[in-house]
């Protein structure tokens, strides 16, 4: 058996710096994102948050430049923040998507779990979401390389159920987001996750199979049961 | 002694399910009253009572919409949950036997009630198709309740489940929530007061508001509705998903306890699969859709509008009736007035007896006949997947079908069916569809029958219109009024073959209530033109309005009548303007604008009644000063356009 200090060891949690570093950059990232480049609104808010001094911090350590007034990104300045927004956005999701936890304690937890997803689990996570685009709140999450294989390698295990062709069969993997209204129908109908199902027709609306049940919608909500494709049953 | 018999003939018993698993028809063997029956989900929208008797004791019995849990989303769910919530005395959940483990989880959920209930298993027959059995004497020892297997259809068990509900017990199965939820469960309970102990597990769910729990005769002290907020705060996931997901488990626990698939299917109803998987597919879906529209074309506007009319007035009141009468009143009626009012111009016998019985009777039974045999097939919902696109476009989805057909039948009970629709836009717009736009059937009646000698323009213009109307004002209907769309999602039922007896027995009740309600309206349209005759006022009210039916939309003067007549039924007025027609009092062009005018005008009083009721005062007069104005201005912009297109 390891101790605790050899996996210390062997597998370092970051440091106080190095999660300061990676807030700091995901924070930068948030401001540009949304049109925010002015270098004293970033220097507010960033060392409000952080601490003072902070972003002249990350500018002399070469993750960013500043362009007369306006802060820009350097090479690797882009690279960190971009892995790091995506890791807390992608844990956002499976927060709420899969592990569906409420809604107020989503974005404390996210922010804790990013700092310790290594880049394997990050590629799981985003396959197992299925190459989500988009956080809950709706920002855009950066791909990875994962996401830009999955267009022309492999499929990925886990889409929505409008990935399905007619016939396919299917067992759902999650409803997302998990406070949709329709949720408490979909559970009195036996649509969790593990059920096993068929889809039978495509069009005009998405019609699948669910024990001897017949369901009818539309992408709308399908687009919302995440499901993995699994092999017909043999007959018995 | 006589006391104690009201008392107990004040028991209640009410029949809960999930929708479309034949809680109605239990109800109809139950009582021996009549309740729709169809084969698609949401045919009951309101709650039917009826009097049965149950070993010695007589009960008041009670059909519920159906529900899939008490976590209710729609009105006629929150009907059956608050329902429930006023403590009836027994409860017979109906379920199917095909999906035993979404029965049991309603069971599950029905049982923290607390109230002696009996399991209901139905349609056993289609199980039994399927090579499905269940053991219903251990899953009965399971759950400490009577189990029962019947075949609604054919009445088999009936029986013992009228012997069973004599013997309901409150259910012994134990909660298998996860231990916090249980003591969160336990802790309340000992808060409140014994009777308000089995409602614990519903507060924390969260799904109900303070009013409804106090419609139900239930007080909670605003303290412990934050205390339970506090509860619900501590569990990272929704309490709600918790619970039911514990209860799904355990229900599905206890289906592959007391489930059999003996066989696989034994191929009885197989072709009926095979059909109803074809109506979904665009192909032949699409051919089956048309096929149909044809046969019902063939069968109300051919056969009841033309030919069934045609015998009624030619030969039953021609031949039979009106000579008969004509001739009783002459001789049996001395003054002169008493026969006018009678047989004459306005007569309440040539007018209205003739116009409900000879006119519009034959057509209004063809087509409740042939929306019988369809509601019990099973296409309607179906045929609502099919046009959920078209639904789209007018942002509503394929749901809206069920009211929109129902229309074409009956605006009242349309009108009422709303109810299964999920949202307050929705239901409004429908609402405001079916006041405009969707013709029923008496309407459709009278406006095949007009058109019947005619060129095939005029009933090709006025479907144009319409269906213009149906797109453009849905259209700008769904922009204007706020809301989202909500996303379609429906249960689609096997096919059926319709049965005969619940075919006729249905087609009767509407009948009998469409004559209970038309006769008497009938009669007081013609009392009042003929009063309004007798005094002189109906010519000045003519040259009155003949700035408007004369001029702007180019009718005779006497149409005045029949739109007078159409503020009491629209079918009236529709008659009124047929009339007209056949007297030869009008040409192409205004018997056209007829048509789209009386389409589009006013929904009759009951429909109105019916709007009142469900959307409100302020919806409803909104929605009939719309109705009248688009009415207007597109009937006149109608006969502009045909005039100067040339017609005379």
């Amino acid at each position: 058996m390891t101790s605790s200090t050899e996996i210390q060891k062997k597998f370092p949690l970051p440091s106080a710096w190095e999660e300061d570093l990676e807030q700091a950059l995901a924070m930068v990232w948030n401001q540009l994102e949304t049109g925010h480049s002015a270098r004293p609104d970033l220097e507010k808010v960033v060392d409000a948050e952080i601490r003072a001094g902070m972003l002249t911090d990350l500018q002399q350590r070469g993750f960013l430049h500043y362009h007369d007034d306006l802060v820009i990104f350097s090479a690797e300045g882009k690279r960190l923040a971009q892995s790091i927004v995506r890791r807390h956005r992608l844990a956002e999701r499976l927060l709420q998507d899969v592990l569906t936890v409420a809604e107020d304690q989503i974005d404390s937890n996210a922010c804790r779990l990013e700092h310790v997803i290594s880049p394997g689990v990050e590629e799981a996570i985003c396959t197992l979401l299925g190459h989500p685009e988009a956080c809950p709140h709706g920002a855009v999450i950066p791909r990875g390389p994962c996401c830009e294989r999955s267009l022309t390698e492999a499929k990925p295990i886990v889409f929505p159920l409008t990935g399905l062709k007619n016939g396919d069969h299917g067992r759902i993997a999650y409803v997302s987001p998990g406070n949709r209204p329709e949720l408490h129908k979909f559970i009195s109908m036996g649509l969790v996750p593990g059920a096993d199902m068929r889809v039978t027709q495509t069009f005009p609306a998405l019609v699948i199979e669910i024990g001897d049940m017949l369901l009818a919608m539309d992408g709308e909500l399908a687009r919302h049961i995440f499901v993995r494709k699994s092999a017909p049953p043999t007959e018995h | 002694m006589n006391q104690n018999e009201k008392t107990l003939a004040r028991r209640k018993l009410v029949l809960v399910g999930q929708p479309n698993v034949g809680k109605s028809v239990l109800f109809n063997a139950l009582t021996g009253r009549y309740v729709a029956v169809s084969n698609y989900p949401g045919t009951t929208v309101e709650i039917s009572r009826g009097m049965t008797v149950i070993g010695t004791e007589n009960f008041e019995v009670i059909d519920s919409p159906g529900i899939h849990s008490l976590i209710a989303q729609s009105d006629e769910e929150r009907a059956t949950r608050s329902f429930l919530l006023t403590r009836p005395d027994r409860v017979i959940q109906v379920g199917s036997a095909m999906h035993l483990d979404l029965a049991l989880m309603l069971t599950l959920e029905l049982a923290e009630l607390e109230i002696p209930m009996v399991l209901c298993l139905n349609m056993k027959d289609e199980a039994a198709n399927h090579g499905i059995s269940v053991d219903t004497a251990y899953l009965s020892k399971v759950l400490g309740i009577p189990v029962v297997e019947t075949t609604a259809t054919t009445q088999e068990g009936f029986q013992d489940l009228v012997k069973a509900a004599a013997h309901a017990a409150v259910p012994s199965v134990a909660r298998r929530y996860p231990s916090e939820v249980q003591t969160l469960i336990r802790t309340f309970s000992q808060e409140v007061s014994a009777a308000q102990k089995p409602i614990v597990p519903l507060l924390l769910q969260n799904h109900m508001q303070a009013h409804e729990i106090a419609a139900a005769g239930i007080h909670l002290p605003a303290e412990l509705w934050s205390r339970l907020k506090d509860a619900q705060k501590n569990f990272i996931r929704p309490l709600s998903r918790v619970f039911m997901e514990a209860r799904l488990e355990q229900a599905k626990e206890i289906t592959g306890e007391t489930r059999r698939q003996i066989k696989n299917s034994t191929g009885r109803g197989q072709w009926l699969d095979v059909a109803g998987q074809w109506c979904l597919r665009p192909w032949p879906g699409f051919l089956i859709a048309a096929v149909a529209l044809w046969m019902l074309y063939e069968f109300v506007a051919v056969f009841g509008a033309q030919w069934a009319v045609d015998f009624m007035q030619n030969q039953v009141f021609g031949r039979w009736i009106n000579p008969a009468v004509t001739r009783a009143v002459d001789w049996a009626v001395p003054w002169h007035w008493m026969q006018d009012l009678l047989i004459g111009q306005y007569g309440v016998f040539t007018m209205a007896l003739t116009y409900a019985f000879a006119l519009l009777l034959p057509i209004v039974s063809t087509f409740f006949i042939a929306m019988s045999v369809l509601e019990d097939s099973g296409y309607l919902p179906r045929l609502s997947v099919f046009l959920n696109r078209v639904f789209r476009l007018i942002g509503l989805n394929g749901k809206a079908v069920f009211p929109v057909i129902l229309g074409f039948g009956c605006g009242t009970m349309a009108m009422l069916s709303c109810r299964i629709l999920d949202t307050k836009k929705e239901k409004v717009l429908t609402s405001f569809l079916l006041a405009l736009a969707i013709p029923c059937s008496a309407q459709l009646a009278v406006v095949l029958a007009m058109t019947a000698g005619l060129s095939p323009v005029v009933l090709l213009i006025w479907f144009a219109v319409l269906a213009a109307t149906l797109l453009g004002t849905g259209y700008i209907g769904s922009k204007v009024l706020p809301g989202a769309p909500s996303p379609f999602f429906l249960e689609i039922p096997p096919m059926r073959v319709p049965q005969m007896k619940n075919v006729l027995r249905k087609v009767g009740t509407r009948l009998s209530w469409y004559l209970k309600e038309v006769v008497p309206l009938f009669v007081l349209g013609s009392l009042i033109l003929f009063v309004l005759d007798a005094l002189g006022w109906l010519q000045v009210l003519e040259r009155f309005s003949s700035p408007l039916i004369t001029r702007f939309l180019g009718l005779p003067a006497r149409a005045t009548d029949a739109f007078l007549l159409g503020f009491l039924r629209r079918d009236y007025g529709a008659a009124g303007l047929y009339q007209l027609q056949r007297e030869g009092l009008m040409t192409l062009r205004q018997t056209t604008v007829s048509l789209v005018a009386m389409t589009l005008f006013m929904p009759c009083m009951a429909q109105g009644l019916m709007a009142l009721k469900e959307r409100g005062l302020k919806v409803t007069v909104a929605i009939g000063l719309v109705v009248v104005g688009y009415a207007l201005a597109v009937s006149g912009l109608l006969n502009w356009v045909l005039i100067h297109g040339g017609w005379a």
